[in-house]
Formats: structure tokens, C-alpha cells, sequence
């Protein structure tokens, strides 16, 4: 019998390239058949648990993890839709601008409004309390009660009349 | 006036348009392959994701001359390449035993017809396997995982690679040589 197979050769064989020479060398060999099944049971039984394990494993993780989602190109429409929603913004905003600088605007006269508006109150107000209270000193200086009406009637006639004499 | 046959690739091209339709397909073998290969749930989802979308996204490159599979393998291959060359891979690699859970793999390995003797063996020699896969380089891992649990033919791991068959070759005698060794084989 010829030496026993070598490791290039079981390697071939395990990949399934078989030539006539290394099958009579294995019909002789029970030494060379019987390691070439157990490294060949040993490799089909990892590949069978690795295949059950890892389509356990991808079950398990396609249940908490979401789907592949690839963003799309856009397209000439979408690209008009996102132009013509960009334009309605534009005019919302734009109006919502000038509604809220108009106010402002009249706000702003007002402030210089009332300025004049304060200005000529205090005039009036001065002139009209100038008036009151020319009023005041002339009811002060000449009012008299009317009870004291006569009194001072006669009083100033005599006073008159003393000044006369003199 | 001569007929011209459509190109070879049209219809795996048009297969990337549809990314729900490639993610449904292909999702669970890149998966394991990429689980496989860095140990890492979290990684391997993420890595996943960014595999469909590189593909998604430079589809208008890929000129049909593999099949998607193929193609989606290198993406990945090229994906884990990166992640293990990334400084946050290293730290945690160094700072943590992330090397796959063997036990939890030969879990999964159904008992079939098999008495409980023999099944408890195949278990044993399905963490025997799996933990060989740690002391393998990558790229030793990664073509003992395309070849033997992807079953991917020498060509396809080429192409997927982007190595000549040789050196393709070369890597798996090396990994099966580590994998023998724990296995008790005599080499």
C-alpha cells in the first residue's frame, strides 16, 4: 500500500475532487477513510448548526430591527412639489411679515401722535386753567356774598362820602 | 441583420434594483457569513445594512460578469476587512473574548436520527470546529466559511475575494491544516 494521503489531497477530497488514485487509496486505507469522514462529518455538522443558528439569530434581530430603507432619488415632480410648498411658505410667511409690521407702523405714528397730541392737551389745559383761574381771582376780588352786598354798598358810599367832606 | 443577445448580466442588474427582493434573498447568508466572521451580532447587522446600500448604491458598476451572490460576498468580505482593521475592533477584541460562542452554535445542530452518543460527539466536534475558526487568520476564515458552510466553488471565493485560485488554495489548506490539527487528524 502507498503512503497515506496528504493534507492538499484530503483537502480535495473534502471539497469533493476525487481521482481514481485517491479512491483505491482509500478502499485500501481505513486509516486515511476513516479520518477523511470524521473531518467530513465534523465540517457538515458545523455547517448545518451554523446555518440553524444564524437563521435563529437574524429571526430574533429581524423582529427589533427595521427594515432596510434606501433613500429614493427624487424626481422632477417631487422636485416641483417641494418647489411649489417652499413658494406657499414664502407667500404665508411674507404676509404674516408685513400683518405683523403694519400694526407697527400705525404703532409708531401713534407714539408720535400722542407727543403732539400731549403737547396741544397741555396748552389747552394751561389756557383753560389760565381761564379758570383768572376766573377764580376775579370772583375772589369781586364777589361779595350776597348778604354782604348792601354792606359793602353802603360802606363804599360813605367812604365817599367822608372823602367828599374832606 | 444579426440578432445580438442581451448582455449576460441584464438580469442579475436589474435583481439590484429591487433591494427588498436582494435583501429577502440574500440577507440570511450574508448574515451567517459576516456573524461567522467577526462574532459581533451588532457589527454584523450594521455591516449588513451598509453591504445592501453599497450595492444598492454602486449597482450601475457591477457588470454581471459574477453572479449578485458573488458580489454582495465581496462587498461583504471587503465590509469585514475594514471592521477588523478598525482601531474600535482591536480595543475591543483586545479588551473582550468576542470569539464565537461555540456552545451556542452546536445548540442548534439537530439531532436528526442519530443516537444521543453519537449526537453528543457531532456537538462536540461542532464546537471543536467553531472554536478553531478563532485561531484562523481572516482571510483563512473567511474562505473556509465560503467554501464549507457557503459552499462556494473556488472560482466564486476568487472572484469574492479577489485572489488568484492558488492563493485561495493556499489559505484553505492552511485553515483545514488548523482545523485537522484540533480535530485530532494526523497531518
Amino acid at each position: 500500500m502507498s503512503a497515506h494521503i496528504t493534507h492538499e489531497e484530503m483537502t480535495e477530497l473534502l471539497m469533493g475532487n476525487r481521482t481514481s488514485t485517491l479512491d483505491s487509496h482509500l478502499q485500501a486505507c481505513a486509516e486515511c477513510r476513516e479520518e477523511l469522514d470524521r473531518v467530513k462529518s465534523s465540517i457538515g455538522s458545523f455547517r448545518t448548526a451554523s446555518h440553524a443558528w444564524s437563521e435563529s439569530v437574524a429571526g430574533e434581530t429581524a423582529e427589533t430591527q427595521p427594515v432596510i430603507s434606501l433613500p429614493r432619488a427624487r424626481s422632477y415632480a417631487s422636485w416641483w412639489r417641494l418647489a411649489a410648498v417652499a413658494a406657499v411658505l414664502l407667500i404665508v410667511f411674507a404676509a404674516a411679515y408685513r400683518m405683523e409690521r403694519k400694526p407697527a407702523i400705525d404703532s409708531t405714528a401713534k407714539v408720535t401722535t400722542p407727543g403732539a397730541v400731549i403737547v396741544q392737551s397741555s396748552q389747552d389745559q394751561i389756557a383753560q386753567d389760565n381761564e379758570l383761574l383768572a376766573q377764580v381771582n376775579s370772583e375772589i376780588a369781586e364777589s361779595v356774598p350776597s348778604p354782604m352786598q348792601p354792606l359793602q354798598i353802603s360802606t363804599t358810599s360813605s367812604t365817599s362820602s367822608s372823602q367828599s367832606t374832606k | 441583420m444579426e440578432l445580438t443577445a442581451p448582455p449576460a448580466g441584464g438580469r442579475a442588474i436589474s435583481e439590484l434594483e429591487d433591494v427588498n427582493a436582494l435583501v429577502q434573498q440574500y440577507k440570511a447568508r450574508l448574515f451567517r457569513f459576516v456573524l461567522l466572521s467577526i462574532s459581533d451580532r451588532d457589527a454584523a447587522e450594521t455591516i449588513i445594512q451598509d453591504c445592501f446600500l453599497k450595492a444598492h448604491r454602486t449597482r450601475a458598476q457591477f457588470r454581471g460578469e459574477c453572479s449578485v451572490s458573488t458580489w454582495l460576498m465581496r462587498i461583504a468580505f471587503n465590509l469585514i476587512r475594514d471592521h477588523t482593521k478598525s482601531q474600535k475592533f482591536k480595543f475591543w477584541k483586545a479588551a473582550t473574548d468576542s470569539s464565537i460562542d461555540a456552545t451556542e452554535i452546536s445548540q442548534h445542530l439537530p439531532s436528526g436520527a442519530s443516537s444521543p452518543e453519537d449526537h453528543l460527539l457531532a456537538k462536540e466536534r461542532v464546537e471543536t470546529v467553531a472554536r478553531s475558526l478563532k485561531a484562523l487568520s481572516e482571510k483563512q476564515r473567511s474562505i473556509f466559511l465560503m467554501r464549507f458552510v457557503e459552499e462556494m466553488d473556488l472560482p466564486e471565493i476568487a472572484a469574492a475575494t479577489g485572489m488568484p485560485i492558488p492563493t485561495v488554495k493556499t489559505h484553505l489548506y492552511r485553515a483545514m491544516g488548523a482545523i485537522r490539527t484540533r480535530l485530532g487528524g494526523r497531518l
